[in-house]
C-alpha cells in the first residue's frame, strides 16, 4: 500500500513532496521514514504512536513488507539523519495536476492493479485526513472536465490519482489491466458504499475481505500463550479490548477460551475437561486427527478458533458470525490430548464453488508440512464429494505457495503416471482442483506449450529433477501421506431449516 | 485462452484456444529437443512476452500484495528453480516467531487423555465443558486470601465457591440488567441475588458457598463499582445493544454479527407468496376435513337405518309368530319389509316401456322416506284417470244392461254392450281422420241410450249423396265399432254416416266387393278398390232380403220372442254374415 505514494514520487518528479527534517517530538502518524530493519534502513511509514514507559513508541510499516512484519519501535532505530515525507496535506488543485500527469496508459494498468485495494484508507485512517472525500470532489471534476483521456479511463485514474507506475509494472499485462478495470468499475467510488456491497456480500458468501479499514489495523495484541509455545500476533484481531492491555494472552489449547492474565487461565484450566476439538472425528492416522465441528452448534469454539485465526490471517474477516461454516481441525496426538495443528473453514453451501474459505496452520507448527495435509484432506473431501474446489480468494502470500506446491506437485505425479495425453478437465477431475487452478499450475511451471499448431503440456527435466529430489527428501524424511481410506465421512447435507433454525 | 509460439523470426501469432476438454499430448522435454531450443530462446529472450501472451491466471493474491518483497522473492527463486533448474535458494517468507513458551505445561495440562478405539464423536459445546464461567483473576486471589486468613480452615472460602458466587452474581446481572453498563441501573441488591440462586442452573450456587454470599457481595459490588458496573468477565463485543448500526459497523471490535436479523429484510417478497400458499394449504385442508366430516355423518346415518331396518324386520319377525302362535289370518302385508311404493299404479301395462322407472336415479336405496313418495307422479295421475274411465264404463255397461234386460237385440248383428278400452282410446286418437269410412254393424233395434260416439260431421253438407230424412220419433240404434284390426274387414260392409244440409243425416255406404279373393295381392285389390258402382246402389235398402239371416231375422222379430241372453245377442258370428260368400252385401238399416 504505500509503495503507491513511493512509486508516485519516483513518477512525479515535478510534484514537490513535502520532505523535512524531523525530530522526534514532530513525527507524527503518517510521516515516512527510513527505518534500521535487521541491518538495514527501509522506507516505512509511521501509523501510530504510542507513550510507554514515558518514551514514544513507533508502530511502522515497511514498504512492501507484508504487515505481518509491522512493528512498534523506539525512536532510536527511525533514522532522522535523512529527511522524512511528510503526509501529503489535501489540496484538491495539486491533485488536479497530479491527474493531468497521471492520465496515462501505464497510470491506467498501475491503478487497475491498485484500486482493488484502496491503500488511501490506511493512509486516511492513521492520518486522520479526510482525503477519501477529496479524491471524490476530484474524481467528479475530473469527469466534468474528461480531456485528453476518453471518459471511462479518466475515472479510473481518478480514484487513485497520485498513484503512478512502478518501474516492474512495466510488464503488466494490458489483459490484466482491462480485467482489474472492469473489477474496478465494479467497485463503487466511494468507501461506505462499497463497503456496504461487501458487508452484504459476506452476509451471504464467504469470509474474507477486501477492505481496507478492516485490513489496516494496528496489530492490537502483544503476544499470545498456546500450548507449548508463545506466539506473537501477525495482524489485529477483536479479542476483548482489555486484552489489548496485557503483555501475554492465554489461550487454552483445548477450548480455546482467552485470558489476559496468568491466574484466571490457571483457574480456567483446572475447570477445564475439553481434550480435542468438540466435534466428530472423521479422519484417524498414525500421526494427525481431522474433527469436522459446526459453526452453529460449537459457536463458541468456533468464535474462538476464529479469533485466533485472524491474528494470522489478513483477510479473515469477522463481521459475521460462524453459523454457516464447518471447521475442519487437523490435530496431533499424545497423552495430553489432540493439539490444535491447524485448520480449515468450508461453507456448508459455497456459491462460488469453494472448497475452503480460511485455511490456518498454526505459526508454532508451520515449516513442517501440515500445510500440505491441510490442503490435501480439503481436497479428499472434494474428491468424496464429488465436486471441484479451489480456495477462497484472495490468498494470502504464505497461502499461495503453499498452494502452488500443492499444486505442483499433484499435477506432476499425475503426469508422470504413465499416460501419454491429457486434456485438462480429465486433470482436474482427478485431482479434484478447477480447471482454472489446474491450468495455473501448468502455466506457472511453463509446462503449456504450443507446437506444431497445437497445445502440447511439456514436463519439463527441471520439473522431474525437482520432483525426484522432492521424492527422495520425502524418503528420507518420512514424510507422511494422508489415506483417504481412512476418512469416515459422509458429506454433510444442511437443508434450508436445519441451517437457519439448527434442525 | 491464447497460446504463443514463436517460430523463426520471433513473430507472435494468436493462436487458437485452448479448450479445455481437447486432450493435450504429453511429452517429456527431451522427446522435444527441436521444439525445445526456439521455447526456450523465446522464454529467454522475451520472457515478459511469453508470460504476457499466455492467459494470465489470477494467483488469487491481491495484486498488491503479490508485488511484496518476499513472496515476489519466493516466487522468483522458484520460477527460476522450475524453469531454469536453478537449485533453488531456500528463501522464505519471514514470519513473526513462535518460541517454547517457560509455562510449566504438565502442571496446566495434565496428561490425562486415552485415545478411544473408535473416531471421537463429541458434542457438547465449550460450556458444557468449562464449568463455571467465572475465573479468579490477580485482585480476586489477594481478595480471598486476606478473607480467610481470619477464618478457620473448615470456615474457608474455597476458589471454586468463591467463583460459584461471582458467576452467579455475574450471570444474574447480565440476564436482569442487560444494560448495566450504559444506563445506571442500581446494582442488584444481595436478596435479589439469593433468590436467584436456585432459578437457573446458571446462577445454582452450592449450599456452602452460600455462608460467604454476603461477602463475596460485598466485593463484587466494589469490583463492579470499580469497572463502571461493566461485567467483570471480559467479553466479546459481539453486538452492541447501545448503538445503532452504523456505530457497529465502524467498531472493529464488534464481531460475529448474527446474519438472520438482515435476512428478513431480503425475504419479505417471498414471505407474501408463503403466507399466500399457507393460507390455500389451510382453506384446502379445512375443506378436505370439512368432506371428511360429512361422509362421517352420512356413514352414522346408514348406520342408523341399518340399525332401525334390522329392528323394524325384527319387530315384524315377532308380528308374524305373534299371529302364528295366536292364529290370526289375514294378509301379510304388515310382514312385507321391503315394500314397494303403495301407489304403484297396477294397470299401466305400458309402464314399463315407456321407461318411466328408468328416469330416477338410483342411490339411496335405503332412504328412510324418500321426498318423492309423498309427490303424486304423473304416472299415478294418469293411472288415476284411466281407472276412473273403466270405471264409468263398466257403470255404462252394467246400466246399459239392465236398461235393456227387458229388450231383444233383433238385429242381425247384436250390438256389442261393451266397447274396449282400446277401442274408446283409439277412437278418441282417430278423431281428426273423420272421413274414413267405420266399418258398422248395425241392427234393427231400439236403445234408450243415445250412442256414446256419434260422429256429427257438417261439414260434408256438399257431398251429394242420397238424403236421408232423419225422424226424431224413430229411435234407431246405430252403433259404431272399428272394425277389429285382426281380421280383414274389406269384405264387411261400410257406413259412414253423416249429417247432411237441413240437419239430414245420411248414411255412406260401401258394399263388399263383390270378388274379393283373399290371395289377390294388395297392388291388385288397390287397383279395384273403386271399381264397383258402390253408389249406385245407394237408392236399394242394401239388405238383401233374400239371405236366410234376413228371413231369419224377420222372422224372430215377427215372432215377438226376445233373445233375452246378452251373450247370444253379442255373439253373432261373423261366419254368419260372412258364410255366404255369395252374398252381394249386408244390409244395415238406417231407418
Amino acid at each position: 500500500m504505500v509503495h503507491r505514494d513511493e512509486s508516485h514520487d519516483a513518477s512525479e518528479v515535478a510534484e514537490p513532496l513535502e520532505k523535512g527534517f524531523a525530530t522526534l517530538e514532530t513525527l507524527r502518524t503518517g510521516v515516512k521514514a527510513m527505518v534500521e530493519k535487521q541491518g538495514e534502513k527501509r522506507k516505512a511509514e509511521i501509523l501510530s504512536i504510542m507513550i510507554r514507559k514515558g518514551r514514544p513508541t513507533y508502530y511502522v510499516h515497511y514498504e512492501d513488507f507484508n504487515k505481518r512484519l509491522d512493528e512498534w519501535i523506539e525512536g532510536s532505530r527511525i533514522d532522522l539523519s535523512q529527511e522524512v515525507e511528510w503526509p501529503a496535506p489535501e489540496k484538491p488543485d495539486k491533485k488536479d495536476k497530479s491527474k493531468d500527469k497521471t492520465s496515462k496508459t501505464d497510470v491506467l494498468k498501475d491503478k487497475s492493479n491498485s484500486n482493488l485495494k484502496r491503500p488511501r484508507s490506511l493512509i486516511d485512517r492513521a492520518s486522520g485526513t479526510p482525503e477519501a472525500s477529496a479524491g471524490k470532489t476530484q474524481s467528479r471534476t475530473l469527469r466534468a472536465g474528461g480531456k485528453e483521456n476518453r471518459e471511462e479511463l479518466a475515472v479510473i485514474t481518478t480514484e487513485d490519482m497520485d498513484a503512478t507506475p512502478q518501474p516492474e509494472d512495466e510488464s503488466m499485462d494490458i489483459v490484466d489491466v482491462q480485467t482489474a478495470a472492469a473489477a474496478a468499475k465494479a467497485l463503487a467510488p466511494n468507501e461506505p458504499y462499497s463497503r456496504e456491497e461487501e458487508i452484504e456480500k459476506l452476509r451471504t458468501s464467504g469470509s474474507m475481505t477486501q477492505n481496507q479499514t478492516e485490513i489496516s489495523r494496528v496489530r492490537n495484541l502483544t503476544k499470545m500463550q498456546m500450548g507449548h509455545h508463545e506466539i506473537e500476533p501477525w495482524y489485529f484481531s477483536p479479542y476483548p479490548q482489555e486484552f489489548t492491555d496485557s503483555d501475554l494472552v492465554y489461550i487454552c489449547e483445548f477450548c480455546l477460551e482467552s485470558f489476559p492474565d496468568f491466574k484466571p487461565f490457571s483457574r480456567h484450566r483446572a475447570k477445564c475437561t475439553l481434550l480435542h476439538p468438540p466435534g466428530n472425528e472423521i479422519y484417524r492416522d498414525d500421526k494427525v486427527s481431522f474433527f469436522e465441528i459446526d459453526g452453529r452448534r460449537q459457536r463458541t469454539w468456533c468464535r474462538n478458533l476464529c479469533l485466533l485465526s485472524k491474528l494470522f490471517l489478513d483477510h479473515k474477516t469477522l463481521y459475521y458470525d460462524v453459523d454457516p461454516f464447518l471447521f475442519y481441525c487437523m490435530t496431533t496426538r499424545d497423552e495430553y490430548g489432540c493439539h490444535l495443528v491447524g485448520y480449515f473453514s468450508k461453507e456448508k453451501e459455497s456459491a462460488e464453488g469453494y472448497n475452503v474459505a480460511c485455511i490456518l496452520n498454526l505459526p508454532q507448527y508451520q515449516r513442517q508440512g501440515f500445510g500440505r495435509l491441510l490442503i490435501d484432506f480439503s481436497y479428499i473431501l472434494s474428491k468424496r464429494e464429488g465436486k471441484l474446489g479451489s480456495p477462497e480468494k484472495p490468498l494470502s502470500d504464505l497461502g499461495l505457495l503453499a498452494y502452488r506446491a500443492y499444486w505442483q506437485e499433484t499435477i506432476v505425479d499425475l503426469l508422470l503416471d504413465g499416460r501419454t495425453e491429457a486434456n485438462v478437465e480429465e486433470l482436474s477431475t482427478a485431482a479434484a482442483m478447477t480447471t482454472n487452478d489446474v491450468l495455473h499450475t501448468l502455466q506457472n511451471l511453463n509446462m503449456l506449450r504450443f507446437s506444431k499448431n497445437q497445445h502440447v503440456i511439456v514436463v519439463t527435466d527441471v520439473v522431474i529433477q525437482q520432483r525426484e529430489r522432492q521424492r527422495e527428501k520425502e524418503k528420507i524424511k518420512g514424510k507422511h501421506h494422508l489415506r483417504p481410506e481412512l476418512l469416515i465421512w459422509k458429506p454433510p447435507v444442511f437443508t434450508a431449516s436445519s441451517r437457519t433454525w439448527n434442525w | 485462452m491464447r497460446g504463443a509460439a514463436g517460430p523463426a523470426g520471433g513473430s507472435r501469432f494468436r493462436a487458437r484456444k485452448l479448450n479445455t476438454k481437447t486432450a493435450l499430448t504429453i511429452l517429456r522435454e527431451s522427446d522435444v529437443a527441436g521444439d525445445i531450443a526456439e521455447h526456450d530462446t523465446h522464454i529467454g529472450t522475451e520472457r515478459s512476452d511469453a508470460i504476457t501472451s499466455l492467459p494470465k491466471v489470477e494467483s488469487g493474491v491481491e495484486s498488491k500484495e503479490e508485488r511484496e518483497h518476499h513472496l515476489q522473492a519466493v516466487i522468483n527463486a522458484a520460477r527460476a528453480a522450475a524453469t531454469a533448474g536453478a537449485n533453488a535458494a531456500q528463501v522464505s517468507i519471514p514470519t513473526p516467531d513462535a518460541v517454547a513458551s517457560s509455562i510449566s505445561y504438565d502442571k496446566l495440562y495434565p496428561p490425562h487423555f486415552r485415545q478411544p478405539h473408535t473416531y471421537i464423536r463429541f458434542s457438547s459445546t465449550v460450556e458444557d465443558s468449562t464449568g463455571v464461567p467465572y475465573c479468579m483473576n490477580a485482585e480476586d486471589d489477594i481478595f480471598l486470601k486476606a478473607f480467610n486468613t481470619k477464618r478457620q480452615p473448615v470456615q474457608q472460602c474455597s476458589e471454586d465457591e468463591f467463583e460459584q458466587l461471582m458467576s452467579s452474581y455475574e450471570e444474574t446481572t447480565a440476564a436482569r440488567q442487560p444494560f448495566a453498563a450504559v444506563d445506571n441501573t442500581p446494582v442488584l441488591s444481595l436478596e435479589e441475588m439469593e433468590l436467584c440462586f436456585e432459578e437457573h442452573e446458571r446462577f445454582l450456587v452450592d449450599e456452602r458457598a452460600r455462608k460467604f454470599a454476603k461477602d463475596v457481595y460485598e466485593y463484587w459490588k466494589a469490583e463492579r463499582g470499580k469497572n463502571l458496573n461493566k461485567s467483570l468477565m471480559p467479553k466479546l463485543k459481539t453486538l452492541k445493544m447501545d448503538s445503532g448500526q452504523e456505530a457497529d459497523d465502524s467498531d472493529p471490535y464488534v464481531c460475529f454479527r448474527r446474519r438472520e436479523v438482515r435476512q428478513v429484510r431480503k425475504t419479505r417478497g417471498r414471505d407474501a407468496q408463503v403466507v399466500e400458499k399457507l393460507k390455500k394449504l389451510r382453506k384446502e385442508l379445512e375443506e378436505a376435513r370439512h368432506l371428511l366430516h360429512l361422509v362421517k355423518q352420512r356413514e352414522y346415518g346408514r348406520k342408523e337405518d341399518l340399525e332401525l331396518s334390522r329392528t323394524i324386520f325384527e319387530q315384524r319377525a315377532s308380528v308374524r309368530d305373534m299371529k302364528r302362535t295366536l292364529d290370526i289370518r289375514d294378509d301379510d302385508e304388515d310382514l312385507i319389509t321391503q315394500r314397494t311404493p303403495k301407489r304403484r299404479p297396477q294397470d299401466m301395462p305400458n309402464a314399463a316401456n315407456r321407461g318411466l322407472n328408468q328416469t330416477r336415479l338410483p342411490g339411496r336405496p335405503d332412504s328412510v322416506s324418500a321426498p318423492e313418495a309423498d309427490l303424486i307422479s304423473f304416472r299415478e295421475v294418469v293411472a288415476q284417470r284411466d281407472r276412473e274411465v273403466t270405471k264409468s264404463i263398466n257403470g255404462n255397461v252394467l246400466s246399459h244392461e239392465r236398461w235393456n234386460r227387458d229388450f231383444i237385440d233383433r238385429t242381425e248383428q247384436q250390438l256389442r254392450a261393451v266397447f274396449s278400452p282400446e277401442d274408446l282410446l283409439m277412437d278418441s286418437d282417430s278423431e281428426e281422420v273423420m272421413p274414413a269410412f267405420v266399418g258398422v254393424k248395425a241392427e234393427y233395434i231400439q236403445q234408450p241410450t243415445p250412442p256414446a260416439s256419434v260422429i256429427a260431421d257438417s261439414n260434408d253438407e256438399d257431398e251429394a249423396s242420397p238424403i236421408v230424412r232423419e225422424d226424431a220419433n224413430e229411435k234407431i240404434p246405430v252403433r259404431f265399432a272399428r272394425p277389429s284390426e285382426q281380421k280383414s274387414f274389406a269384405r264387411e260392409p261400410h257406413y259412414r254416416r253423416r249429417t247432411a244440409r237441413g240437419g239430414r243425416v245420411v248414411l255412406d255406404r260401401r258394399m263388399p266387393r263383390m270378388a274379393f279373393k283373399e290371395n289377390l295381392n294388395d297392388r291388385l285389390v288397390d287397383r279395384f278398390k273403386y271399381d264397383q258402382d258402390d253408389g249406385d246402389d245407394s237408392s236399394d235398402d242394401g239388405v238383401d232380403i233374400y239371405s236366410a239371416t234376413g228371413f231369419a231375422f224377420r222372422s224372430q222379430w215377427a215372432s215377438g220372442h226376445p233373445r233375452v241372453d246378452p251373450q247370444a245377442q253379442r255373439r253373432v258370428p261373423p261366419a254368419t254374415t260372412a258364410g255366404g260368400d255369395g252374398q252381394s252385401g249386408n244390409a244395415a238399416g238406417a231407418r
